[in-house]
């Protein structure tokens, strides 16, 4: 017992140190640009773990990301503009707005297979999107609504000095880590799988196929909806022009990319895709085509992507029957 | 007025058919959504208004061209975006990715190459204007009009009633089968390939023609709009993207003209949902997948 335990500890001592340093980091070190680029890499950690859940646990194609995270944005932006609702309820209404469009979209999208769902997603965030852009006496349209005011939490007043936002995101990413990580663990976690790789399997294994989806539907989206408000209070600014579709297909990207590694994977195919185009800023011009350049060489040699599934089909589903 | 509407929007629609049967083509082959295909389709334009602008080539060959190069432009994308991971039996979906990195490429050099501003497109003939059952129409709208149903034509036409169609037709149903039988599956995806960005780069001429104007943006939209063109219609089906294209032509023209232009892309996108809920495959589509 004791020596499991230690051996736990030692398994996640390096987790645990790097977390403690990167939160005595904002103390010691100062470069705002570094920040920056962290900061983006950490919310862009967090909406690749989101879609992990969907994409790589369910095994939903959800290509309109980018529609609900800027649901997120704009709700918290207008409810801390017109209502001045303070940080934490904006932040969490942001995720609410999100997660519940996703219900009600749900309820006739996920029984659509395939791509089939991942078409009706990418339609659904263009409209979000023109909806945004021509409402225009609420959204102020394509100028968007600037002058969002910066987070105010226990007391400290948020400036537009990046380190205690790169404190917050780094809490964040934590907090949904283990999140995600106690979700795949769970029996829940596991019933997905089984449906992502069998479907009629699961359902004969006792499995109810669509109410797993749309749990990990809604959960997904609601956390997407959580980054979208933290998107709105770092930036001050929400614009339509920042949540167009190739955003959603660089996280689906991301995720595709690391889901094989799992949510480790995740995190390393985030900070590989976010800090790309800045290691390539040397390029200069050129750098969007390396960028583009490097994803092809990834898509096309990285070996997780010919044998994701094979093999975990049949054990996940044994192992889902001699639990239930 | 609604004559006129009409004349637009079947001219408009004929434009989004070309550019969704070349998404279908590859579909009914291959599975593969190819992202690249509006960058393609502004590859074209440009080739056009090179050939027209600088080396003062008739309009023609600078039609030919344009389709001739966005055709070479579509088969390296397909030796390198598509081919490996075919022959590695990935999943067709997962070329989403690696043709949205080959989009990203060909938009930034073309940004390069060609520069960010919006140019005019040379006038290839002579404007004339006539009046048809009270729509006022001009040369050049029913010029292209008249090649959107031609090149269509001539894409059914070669996959009906040629040996090389029969392949098309036999990869289509089984490519394994058809690779047993003899036929070189690697050369008939690259051949589709090669006549969907043709049709894209002929797409691309038409509407620099038809708006004057040619940017290093104008792939996106149309790729967008083109791509759920063919979904509506019924993916991997030819007639089903041309009925797509004509519809959202169509449906675009009359929002525009009885509701208002805001609100089109609404349209466009909430009567694609509503095809999908309703029938998934689309309104041709043939198989449920």
């Amino acid at each position: 017992m004791i020596a499991r335990d230690i051996r736990n500890i030692t398994r996640f001592l390096p987790g645990i140190l790097l977390v403690l340093v990167l939160l005595v980091l904002p103390f010691v070190y100062h470069d705002q640009y570094v920040y920056q680029i962290a900061i983006l890499t950490g919310m862009y950690m967090i909406l690749t773990m989101a879609m992990n859940l969907m994409l790589g646990q369910t095994g939903l194609v959800m290509l309109g990301q980018a529609g609900f995270y800027g649901l997120g944005a704009y709700v918290a932006a207008l409810l801390a503009l017109n209502l001045h609702w303070p940080f934490v309820a904006t932040f969490l209404a942001g995720g609410v707005a999100a997660g519940l469009a996703a219900l009600i979209v749900g309820f006739p999208s996920l029984k659509l297979k395939g791509i089939y769902f991942a078409l009706v997603t990418m339609s659904l965030a263009e409209i979000l999107r023109s909806i945004e852009t021509i409402w225009i006496s609420l959204t102020r349209g394509p100028m968007g609504l600037p002058g969002i005011p910066r987070p105010n939490l226990l007391g400290i007043e948020f400036s537009s000095r990046n380190e205690p936002y790169f404190f917050l995101v780094v809490l964040f990413v934590v907090a949904a880590f283990l999140f995600f990580r106690w979700l795949e663990r769970s029996n829940l976690g596991l019933s997905l799988r089984a449906v992502r790789d069998d479907e009629v399997g699961a359902s004969s294994a006792g499995i109810h196929v669509f109410r797993g989806r749309m749990v990990a539907f809604v959960i997904g989206c609601f956390i997407t909806g959580l980054v979208g408000a933290f998107y709105a209070h770092l930036y001050t600014y929400v614009g339509p022009s920042s949540f167009t579709w190739d955003q959603s297909l660089l996280v689906l990207t991301m995720s595709m990319l690391g889901s094989f590694g799992g949510l480790p994977g995740c995190l390393i195919a985030s900070i590989v895709l976010t800090m790309a185009p800045e290691i390539l800023r040397p390029l200069a011009l050129y750098r969007q085509v390396f960028f583009g350049a490097m994803l092809i060489l990834l898509v096309v040699f990285s070996p997780a992507l010919s044998t994701c599934r094979i093999g975990r089909k049949r054990r996940d589903i044994a192992q889902h029957r001699t639990e239930a | 007025m609604l004559a006129q509407q009409l004349a637009n929007g079947i001219i408009l629609g004929s434009l989004y058919a070309l550019i969704a049967v070349g998404f279908a083509l590859l579909f009914s082959i291959l599975d593969v959504i190819n992202f690249a295909h509006g960058s393609l389709f502004m590859f074209g334009a440009y080739v056009a208004m090179i050939l027209l602008g600088s080396v003062h080539v008739p309009f023609m060959f600078a039609l030919l061209g344009a389709m001739i190069g966005a055709g070479l432009l579509g088969v390296v994308v397909e030796k390198i975006a598509v081919a490996p991971l075919r022959r590695r039996k990935v999943p067709g979906w997962n070329a989403l990715i690696s043709t949205f990195a080959a989009a990203v490429i060909i938009e930034n050099l073309a940004q390069r190459i060609f520069g960010t501003d919006y140019r005019s497109f040379p006038s290839p003939i002579q404007l004339r204007v006539y009046s048809i059952l009270g729509a006022t129409v001009t040369n050049l709208q029913i010029f292209a009009l008249c090649a959107c149903l031609v090149l269509m034509g001539l894409l059914v036409i070669f996959v009906r009633y040629t040996w090389l169609g029969r392949a098309f037709r036999a990869v289509e149903q089984d490519s394994q089968a058809a690779s047993v039988m003899g036929v070189n599956v690697g050369s008939i995806v690259a051949l589709a390939f090669f006549l969907s960005a043709a049709l894209a780069g002929a797409a691309g001429v038409f509407v620099a023609m038809y708006y004057n104007i040619v940017s290093v943006q104008m792939g996106l939209l149309a790729g967008i709009k083109g791509f759920v063109a063919s979904v509506l219609g019924g993916m991997g089906s030819i007639a089903g993207a041309a009925l797509g294209g004509f519809i959202i032509g169509m449906l675009e023209v009359l929002v525009s003209a009885y509701i208002s232009a805001n609100v089109k892309d609404i349209v466009v996108f909430l009567a694609l949902i509503l095809v999908l809920f309703v029938k998934p495959s689309g309104l041709l589509g043939r198989r449920a997948l």
